[in-house]
């Protein structure tokens, strides 16, 4: 197969770009970087391979310069039929559309067939690679090379077959690896072992369960018989405690008893009678001290009262000297205040003087008193004020109003001077109508029209002549041949005529302004056009072949048209000859003027017409000028009057505002509003001379009349009482000594009257106890009976006896009680008896040992309850266990993962088994056929200086032999040898798929580089040798390998591709 | 004759672990442990709701080797409930659970009849003081019974039904082991009305004709095999005698195996959605239980790439767990598996003349020669052959090569055409 055609509508750089002329051999394309070179690779490939994944992370070439993505191949196979393979974007690598040799369509397994069923990998490998992959080779190791070589044609996709291997081993070994413990699968068994473990630890539960359920039933039989035996022991136990608790009892009962019988009888006695003995008898001592001690009181008391004397007048004058002390603060506060307000006054009075001083000379507190300073009196100065400032305003603006007005006349007088000068420096124009000179010119112009009509008419005459010669000689080669040829004119002159006619008229209307010449213009245009398709029309469907005569007559026909045609167009161009004429001798040019005299005559006109509207202007504006200078004249005169009357008006003003100031007797230079500030002191004045009358009569008058009223009833006061006047200078010492004196005298009087009381209280207190004493003495005599004793003593032995037996009695009844409370009642007889026969020591031992069989047999029923428990614990936990349910599925899940991830490693130890095996048959059955072409090709690239390449079957190793037999390694070859090597093994893989399939295009890209000169002619004859078998695209940016190509190639295509 | 209707059920493995799962949650697992028991409850309700006057139990209970006594346990406090309604039970052992291997202290409900294993022996159904059927059965006493002992059912009563209750074999294609043997003809000899079997997983009626014989298969599946509906059988016996079986699904967990195509599937998202429309297929299907699910992408397309990316299939299948497994009930999907190829065309690449080409070739050679497909295995020795995996690993059958034989090669041919320009 092979490509001789390369279209592309959108691709990379690429916008419908073509190659038409693909040599079937071999095929230069020369383009400098960047023109496009690897795009061009790029989408050879796309178009025979299909579009890459748009996920990918490839180079997709989205067409930057605009047209669809994608684009056509046209390709040739060996019989050399012709295919078209067209590919764009789209899902699936693009949709193809293959037409077959036959014009059909074709689908992918045709394209298949063309392709000999080469995979994009194997082509991308073997038959289109560039000087990156001749120059990574270098790098590589030993290993690699040799990957390098063999996958080159195992047309893998990314990765290499040792890249491949090597992944599947690593995957491999993650999941197991013989001895290993870190993979997954010996992991997951690691893992299996434990849960196997637990299972095995948590045992059989059935049987476990079983054996606890029989040793529970023996515990519980052990237990009954414990517990027995443990009551038994409780009741002896707490007989025992029994007597040993009333023991003490049973002592102390016994001795009551005995001392009860030793004690004399005493059978009645008063209840409490000693107690109340005591206390009558207390109570009488108390009411004796009490009779001695009032006897006391009344004796002080009585010598107390006849001390005391009290001054009886100064009580009778105790209203008045209380009203004098309550008036004592008043008094003091007074005597304190008056010099203060005589002092304030002497200061206001000289303020008041000061005031007056202020307003000027002939002011007194009358004229101040009087002056009169009423609101209306204000608002007559307020108006005077404002009367005087309107008026000096007014004054001010006339006067500056008048000053503008002057200017304004100054400058416009200026103004005229200057433009009258400009227009008399200007020539005054030959004719001054304008009509005139517009009349000429509109002359002027038909004039120009019809000189250039004229003209074409002349051209379109002399046409006419030319086809009536072409259509005679027609007529008589008609006459003359049998059969004659049909006549065919082209159909565009009609087509293109009246547009033509058209534009001219267009031109023509822009250049001369006219309408009557275009006009005709365009008419002809269409004229001559439809004439010409008549013509046409009938020279191709008029004569035939068998009617000659027709054609004869068609012919004939013609030519009387253009007769007419012509014979029109003479009376035209002579009514155009009159006219021309005419308008010469009305402008007075020569009488057939050419166009050029006449454009020279224009300009004159234009010219006349600029220079009339210049004169015109200036002569406009100077007058325009001289009335603006007397219009300003005017305006300065009425402002100069405004200002004479304003200041008319400011005299007036401040003449009645003095003489309302001299009426008032006021100084006459002041302005408005000092008298306003006058007036507002005049006020203030009259308010301090009222502030003044004020403190002299009512406060210092009013402080002195109190203070005299006061001291003369202090001294009438002394009189009553016999006591001496004071002046007012012992003041208010005077009126102290007569409150200490009364204060003096009710004191003693109150004693007096408390004493008295007391004494008549303390006598009558002392009969009623007197009283009291003497039935108290009776109350002991009837005590003393009742207890059958004469005297207190004997009293006191018979009570004593009486207590002592009364408590014998209640301790022999405690006890019993507290016996019975023990055993019962109906027990206590044989209890007591039993009391009798033993001692305490006896009961203690007894208690010891049945209390030390009790904790024996407890210990025994704890221990075996805590086992019941225990078991009762262990059944429970086994029947509701649930751990080895989840151990049970957890185990299940393991082997499950064990399963699955044994199948990964199965799945990837059965590929890499498949993998090894394919690669031992494909280097056994490739190898050798391939070695043997690129020995060919590596011994021509180097002039035979390398004659062998050796690769073993089964050896990692690539080798080469020289021509004396020496053996050298890959890693012994030099860079450019290294690559020729590597050529020379894709040319043997070219040749060895060639001979198997479909040849495919070989294509490289730059690959002579680093070869020396002498090898990269070797090369290129080797090139022309392959593209003898298969087409061979060299694409390169260098000129010298183009000439390289040239020089070695019988037949090289070269192809420049322009950036 | 009187009219009656029993329930009849088999191999209840109760407590015994769900196989073929790879992982779960807590939540799941927790579901799982119990799933057998609800099961079993299901099934007591079941007789109780249909007011059936007996249960017939056909062996295999629980599995021995789980040592189980839980399950023990719950089998009798489940019967107790029956005894206390007046339900009677009919159980044998089979060879899960054979007498040998059972409490010797549980004490069975009073009205609970287990068949012991040294003979066929009859026990009568007694309503309003007349037998209204007989029961024959037989228990194992040890696991491996191999004799035939449907040989040794005899009727001998004169009563108006005869039921045979029995854990065994029947013919050789049941995919099951070959415990207590027998032919439907031996069975149909025995001149019993109706065959209570039990053993074979699948429910499946062997004879609608008299003697009627069937087995209603495990009523919960336990492994990705044991796929579909699973119940127990309702059986009305009319007045002539004649009994008709209703098939009663009773599951409390469904087991669902799925495939979904990758061939219209252009990219992730689309294949992540028609992942979950499988999974709410099954859920649907479930008719409201909890589903457990094994997913197979098959198929050649663009989505193959992303699945060949290591670990996307594992992320997937952790969306999807945390989606589905989530809901209630939850859908759990216990494996995602990728037997899907990329979208290579196989055959334009077998045609070719590289290394693919004679790499298909080969696997081709192996895939059309059993021999040479058997021979795959002895590559397997390092793992299939040591000691410790061995005990948790099953010898691989061809059918297990085969499929390896595959996968191996949609492996290779991924890494033998990644793309690239």
């Amino acid at each position: 197969m092979r490509i001789d055609r390369i279209d592309i509508d959108g691709y990379g750089i690429f916008h419908e770009f073509a190659l038409d002329d693909l040599s079937p051999a071999l095929t230069v394309v020369l383009g400098q970087n960047e023109a496009g070179k690897t795009t061009l690779l790029s989408f050879i490939r796309t178009i025979l391979f299909g579009f890459l994944d748009k996920r990918s992370a490839n180079n997709l070439y989205e067409p930057l310069a605009g047209g669809n993505h994608g684009g056509r191949l046209g390709l040739v196979n060996r019989q050399d039929e012709r295919f078209i393979l067209e590919r764009f974007a789209g899902a699936k690598g693009g949709p193809i559309t293959l037409t077959l040799p036959d014009g059909s369509a074709g689908g992918q397994s045709d394209l298949d067939v063309l392709l000999g069923h080469t995979s994009r990998d194997l082509f991308r490998n073997v038959f289109a690679f560039s000087l990156t992959e001749l120059q990574d080779f270098e790098s590589l190791s030993g290993d690699d090379v040799r990957a390098r070589i063999y996958g080159a044609g195992i047309g893998a996709g990314r990765l290499g077959l040792p890249e491949i291997e090597k992944k599947i081993e690593d995957d491999r070994g993650k999941l197991y690896k013989g001895g290993g413990s870190k993979q997954t699968i010996a992991g997951l068994i690691r893992k299996s072992d434990e849960v196997g473990k637990r299972l095995r630890e948590i045992g059989d539960q059935v049987e476990e369960h079983d054996r606890l359920r029989s040793e529970l039933e023996t515990l519980d039989l052990e237990i009954d018989a414990n517990r027995e035996e443990r009551q038994e022991a409780y009741a002896d136990r707490d007989h025992t405690a029994n007597l040993l608790r009333a023991w003490d009892d049973w002592t102390d009962l016994r001795s009551a008893q005995e001392q009860m019988n030793e004690l004399p009888s005493v059978s009645d006695f008063p209840p409490d009678g000693i107690s109340r003995l005591d206390g009558i008898l207390q109570r009488r001592n108390g009411l004796r001290d009490r009779i001695d001690e009032i006897k006391g009181e009344i004796t002080i008391a009585e010598r107390e009262l006849q001390k005391i004397d009290v001054d009886r007048d100064i009580l009778a004058q105790s209203a008045e000297i209380e009203g004098l002390s309550r008036g004592l603060d008043k008094y003091e506060s007074s005597k304190k205040d008056l010099p203060k307000r005589e002092s304030e006054l002497k200061l206001a009075l000289v303020d008041l003087q000061g005031g007056l001083k202020d307003l000027g000379p002939g002011w007194t507190e009358e004229r101040v008193g009087t002056f009169d300073t009423s609101v209306p009196a204000r608002e007559t100065v307020r108006s005077h004020g404002e009367a005087l400032r309107a008026t000096a305003e007014r004054l001010r603006d006339a006067k500056r109003d008048a000053d503008r007005a002057k200017d304004d006349r100054e400058n416009a007088s200026i103004d005229r001077s200057r433009l009258e000068k400009e227009w008399k420096a200007l020539d005054t124009p030959p004719e001054r109508d304008r009509n005139i000179l517009e009349e000429e010119r509109r002359k002027l112009r038909e004039l120009r029209s019809l000189v250039s009509a004229h003209k074409e008419h002349r051209q379109e005459m002399a046409h006419k002549e030319d086809r009536k010669g072409d259509l005679e000689a027609r007529g008589d080669l008609i006459e003359r041949q049998f059969p004659r040829e049909a006549i065919s004119l082209p159909v565009w002159p009609a087509v293109l005529a009246p547009p033509i006619g058209l534009a001219a008229a267009a031109m023509l209307a822009v250049l001369t302004d006219g309408i009557a010449a275009p006009a005709i213009i365009v008419a002809l245009g269409a004229v001559v056009g439809a004439g010409y398709l008549r013509l046409r029309s009938s020279l191709t469907t008029g004569p035939k072949k068998g009617a000659p005569k027709d054609d004869l007559n068609a012919v004939h026909k013609q030519l009387q048209r253009i007769e007419g045609e012509a014979a029109t167009l003479t009376s035209l161009i002579e009514t155009e000859d009159s006219s021309i004429r005419s308008l010469a001798l009305q402008l007075g040019t020569d009488s057939s003027p050419d166009e050029r005299s006449l454009g020279v005559l224009e300009s004159e006109l234009d010219n006349a017409l600029e220079s009339l509207r210049t004169w015109e202007a200036a002569e406009k504006r100077g007058r325009e000028a001289a009335a603006s200078v007397d219009e300003r004249d005017e305006r300065m005169l009425s402002a100069k009057e405004k200002e004479n009357k304003a200041r008319e008006e400011a005299q007036h003003a401040a003449e009645t505002w003095q003489g309302w100031l001299e009426e008032r007797n006021i100084d006459t230079t002041i302005s408005p509003e000092t008298c306003q500030d006058i007036l507002s002191r005049i006020e203030s004045l009259r308010e301090k001379i009222k502030a003044i009358d004020n403190l002299r009569d009512q406060r210092v008058g009013a402080i002195q009349r109190d203070m005299e009223e006061y001291e003369s009833r202090t001294n009438a006061v002394r009189r009553t009482c016999d006591i001496a006047e004071k002046p007012r200078s012992e003041f208010p010492g005077a009126v102290d000594q007569l409150i200490e004196a009364l204060r003096t005298a009710s004191k003693r009087s109150g004693r007096l009257q408390q004493l008295t009381k007391e004494i008549d209280d303390d006598t009558t207190k002392l009969t009623t106890i007197e009283a009291t004493e003497q039935s108290v003495g009776e109350e002991i005599a009837a005590l003393l009976a009742e207890g059958g004793a004469s005297d207190e003593e004997s009293f006191r032995r018979r009570a004593d006896t009486f207590g002592q037996r009364e408590e014998l009695l209640t301790t022999i009844g405690d006890r019993r009680r507290n016996l019975e409370r023990i055993v019962g009642h109906d027990h206590l007889d044989a209890f007591v008896s039993e009391l009798e026969e033993v001692s305490p020591e006896q009961l203690q031992g007894d208690e010891r040992q049945v209390k030390e069989r009790i904790e024996e047999l407890d210990g025994e029923l704890t221990e075996r309850t805590e086992e019941r428990g225990r078991i009762g614990e262990q059944i429970g936990q086994i029947e509701t266990e649930e751990e080895s349910s989840g151990l049970r599925m957890s185990l299940s899940g393991i082997r499950e993962r064990v399963a699955s991830e044994a199948r990964k490693w199965a799945v990837l130890t059965i590929g890499q088994a498949l993998l090894e095996e394919t690669r031992l048959k494909y280097e056994r059955e490739r190898r050798p056929a391939v070695m043997e072409e690129a020995e060919r090709f590596f011994s021509s690239f180097t002039s035979g200086r390398y004659e062998r390449i050796l690769s073993p079957l089964g050896e990692n190793q690539v080798a080469v032999v020289d021509r004396t037999g020496k053996r050298k390694d890959t890693s012994e070859l030099s860079r450019g040898t290294m690559e020729q090597l590597y050529l020379a093994l894709r040319f043997g893989l070219v040749r060895e798929f060639a001979r198997r399939a479909e040849p495919m295009p070989v294509i490289m890209d730059d690959i002579l580089v680093n070869f020396d000169p002498e090898r990269a002619r070797e090369a290129c004859r080797a090139l022309g040798e392959l593209s003898r078998e298969q087409q061979v695209l060299l694409f390169t940016c260098h000129p010298g390998t183009v000439e390289l190509m040239k020089s070695e190639t019988a037949d090289c295509k070269i192809i420049e591709l322009s950036p | 004759m009187r009219k009656f209707r029993f329930v009849h059920t088999a191999d209840l493995h109760l407590d015994s672990p769900f196989v073929g799962l790879h992982e779960v949650d807590e939540r799941v697992a927790s579901e799982l442990r119990e799933a057998t028991f609800s099961t079993f409850d299901r099934i007591v309700d079941l007789c109780q709701e249909k007011d059936a006057d007996f249960l017939l139990v056909a062996g295999d209970i629980y599995d021995s080797a789980d040592r189980s006594l839980r399950a023990q346990l719950r089998f009798r406090d489940n019967l107790r409930r029956l005894s206390d309604s007046g339900i009677p039970t009919f159980v044998v052992y089979g060879n899960h659970d054979p007498l040998n291997r059972w409490s010797a202290t549980l004490e069975w409900p009073e009205q609970t009849h287990t068949f012991g294993g040294d003979e066929v022996t009859s026990a009568p159904v007694v309503r309003n003081g007349e037998p209204i059927a007989y029961i024959y059965g037989i228990s194992y006493p040890t696991r491996d019974v191999r004799t035939n002992l449907a040989k040794r059912f005899r009727r001998t009563d004169d009563g108006p039904f005869a039921i045979g209750l029995l854990h065994c074999n029947v013919g050789d294609d049941t995919g099951h082991e070959p415990y207590a043997p027998c032919t439907l003809d031996d069975l149909t000899r025995s001149g019993m009305d109706y065959w209570a079997l039990g053993h074979v997983h699948n429910h499946r009626i062997l004879s609608s004709k008299k003697p009627m014989v069937l087995y209603p298969g495990n009523p919960q599946g336990r492994s990705p095999r044991e796929l579909g509906p699973r119940g127990c059988y309702v059986i009305d016996v009319d007045t002539g005698g004649h009994p008709s079986a209703e098939f009663v699904r009773v599951d409390t967990i469904s087991w669902f195996s799925e495939a979904v195509s990758i061939d219209d599937l252009d990219t992730d998202e689309a294949l992540i959605s028609a992942v979950e429309a499988t999974c709410q297929q099954m859920r649907e299907q479930a008719e409201g239980r909890p589903a457990i699910g094994r997913i197979t992408l098959t198929g050649r397309g663009p989505v193959h790439r992303s699945l060949a990316r290591p670990g996307f299939v594992t992320e997937l299948e952790e969306r999807v767990r945390e989606t589905e497994g989530s809901q209630n009930p939850f859908v759990w999907v216990e494996r995602l598996e990728d037997a899907t190829g990329s979208p290579i065309d196989l055959e334009q690449r077998r045609s070719g003349q590289d290394f693919v080409a004679d790499f298909l070739g080969l696997v081709d050679e192996y895939r059309n020669e059993p021999e040479r497909a058997a021979s795959l295995r002895q590559h397997l020795g390092l793992l299939f052959d040591a000691g410790r995996a061995q005990k948790l690993l099953d010898e691989p059958t061809a059918a297990d090569l085969r499929d390896w034989l595959d996968a191996a090669e949609a492996m290779c041919l991924d890494l033998l055409t990644a793309e690239e320009d």
